[in-house]
């Protein structure tokens, strides 16, 4: 299965919010909202096949703990 | 003035096993101005009476709708990011460039007239459906279909999608209420609220390509392309859309057939033609009041009632506690289907009175008038489940059975 790696969910986050998102930038408190989630979510599944449910944007908070969480349900499934 | 420490108003299970409207009635009668605070420290002024309520919806400039409608709904006055982007959420001038393409859209004299013919013909098609002795839960069969055919229309979807976008809807909406959402409340909420979003902003690329404008999103792609419009907007504004209309109506049915199997003998004057439908319709809308208060912020003091709010609370404006006001209604607390001069307040008022409040009354009459017509009845059998939410009043379970028309009542 393709990796969504922490890189990319910055990429993606920095296209869709016109801001400069690191690995550990709380995307909410950077102001970041939903319509924003939705695009980078587009962008994530345009690239990489996988639709990444919301709450793990919301759950994750940073582009790191996004994509530990996305490891997280991969592992369980 | 009183002040009420850890106020039932805040709790959602006062409002579906307690009784709220007697504890409103008590503080319009005594306390008609009250602040409510809760453990955590937040707090707000409740209006109770009819003439305050409506006197504190017209001063849309002092009182901002901009901090959230909802108690909690953001924690403090402080603006989120729909805020002055999405109608209820909107203070002037932004509230009025917003709403001229919404009601253009979709609230215009055909798109009423098409939705009225939807809505009757899915109310017809489930009625239809059902046989003498059936029994099933109301709220969860036949409610939703009222909302089912504005969804058809405004948003050019198919039956299948708008009954998807109305599960997503009620999840967003139904969070705190285990009926809806089950064990994982904020997970669901996230999920269906990105879900909602997602679905509108295809139709608006959707319509964006195929330039049609037969419907409010093609409608407002229209305005996207043009300019008058971002997509977010538009995105936003039909979310807001999508909600009131899909989590409201359905609540009003849903009371509204507990009403009539409590109240046969009135019900009957409509059967016989001696209460004409949209007089009823009114009085429904009344005595059910699914929206049960909004909330402001004071952004400048405001004297309401004899008192003055100063700048920087929460005010919260009760349609419940002022549609049941004595001052003017007459025997408030009694259904009274041919209730003349009918000023119910369900659907707020000034600048953001309902949008949707010609298609809500066309819902529900149209409703009123199929079950009318209906050669059968529902006849509750059960205890009603009100709904967890001290917001929305209407009901999770409702089980009815389907009885001979003449047999309701007797
Ligand atoms: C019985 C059914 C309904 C009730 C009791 C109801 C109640 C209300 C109330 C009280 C407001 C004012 C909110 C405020 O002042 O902050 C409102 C606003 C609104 N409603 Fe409804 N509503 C109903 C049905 C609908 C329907 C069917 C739709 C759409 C098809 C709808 C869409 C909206 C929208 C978009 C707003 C925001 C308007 C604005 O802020 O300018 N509602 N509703």
């Amino acid at each position: 299965m393709t990796e969504i790696s922490v890189g990319l969910i910055i990429d993606c986050m920095r296209k869709v919010s016109n801001r400069d998102i690191q690995a550990d930038t709380d995307i909410f408190s950077a102001g970041v909202d939903s319509l924003a989630v939705l695009r980078c979510r587009a962008l994530l599944k345009a690239q990489t096949g996988i639709k990444v449910p919301g709450h793990v944007f919301f759950g994750g908070r940073t582009p790191a703990g996004i994509a530990d969480l996305i490891g997280a349900e991969n592992a369980g499934r | 003035m009183l002040v009420v420490e850890d106020s039932p108003l805040y709790s959602a299970e006062f409002f579906a096993v307690g009784d709220p409207y007697a504890y409103l009635g008590g503080l319009r009668e005594n306390d008609p101005v009250s602040i409510h605070r809760r453990a955590d420290g937040y707090e707000f002024h409740a209006l109770t009476r009819y003439a305050d309520v409506y006197a504190a919806y017209v001063d849309h400039a002092r009182l901002s709708s901009s901090y959230g409608t909802m108690i909690d709904g953001s924690y403090r006055p402080q603006k989120d990011s729909a805020s002055g982007r999405m109608l209820i959420v909107a203070d002037q001038p932004e509230h009025t460039a917003i709403k001229r393409p919404v009601k253009a859209g979709g609230f215009n004299r055909e798109m009423l007239a098409r939705t009225g013919r939807t809505v009757r013909r899915n109310i017809r098609a489930a009625l239809e459906q059902l046989s003498v002795g059936d029994r099933l839960d109301f709220s969860t069969v036949i409610a939703p279909e009222l909302p089912k055919g504005v969804l058809e229309v405004l948003f050019g979807i198919g039956r299948e999608d708008a009954a998807a976008l109305l599960d997503a809807t009620r999840t967003m909406i139904g969070y705190r209420d285990e009926a809806y959402v089950g064990a994982s409340p904020l997970d669901s909420l996230v999920d269906a609220q990105l879900e909602v979003l997602g679905v509108i902003d295809d139709l608006i690329e959707q319509r964006l390509a195929s330039g049609s404008a037969e419907d409010m999103i093609g409608f407002l792609a229209r305005c996207v392309a043009s300019g008058e419009l971002t997509r977010d907007v538009a995105v936003l504004n039909g979310l807001n859309v999508a909600v009131g209309g899909n989590e409201t109506t359905p609540h009003t049915a849903s009371l509204t057939v507990d009403t009539i199997s409590r109240e046969p003998a009135q019900w009957r004057k409509v059967v016989d033609g001696e209460v004409s439908s949209d007089v009823a319709t009114q009085e429904f809308l009344r005595w059910t009041t699914t929206n049960s208060y909004v909330q402001r912020l004071a952004v400048a003091d405001v004297a309401i009632g004899g008192s003055v709010i100063p700048a920087g609370s929460f005010v919260t404006l009760w349609n419940m506690a002022a549609n049941r006001d004595p001052a003017v209604f007459d025997r408030p607390d009694s259904f009274v289907i041919d209730r003349a001069d009918n000023k119910q307040l369900a659907f707020g008022a000034g600048v953001h009175r309902c949008i949707g409040a010609p298609v809500a009354t066309l819902e529900i009459q149209m409703f009123v008038e199929e079950l009318a017509a209906w050669d059968k009845a529902f006849v509750v059998t059960g205890t009603p489940q009100r709904l967890h939410s001290n917001f929305m009043l209407g009901l999770t379970e409702l089980p009815v059975e389907v009885v001979k028309a003449e047999d309701l009542g007797a």
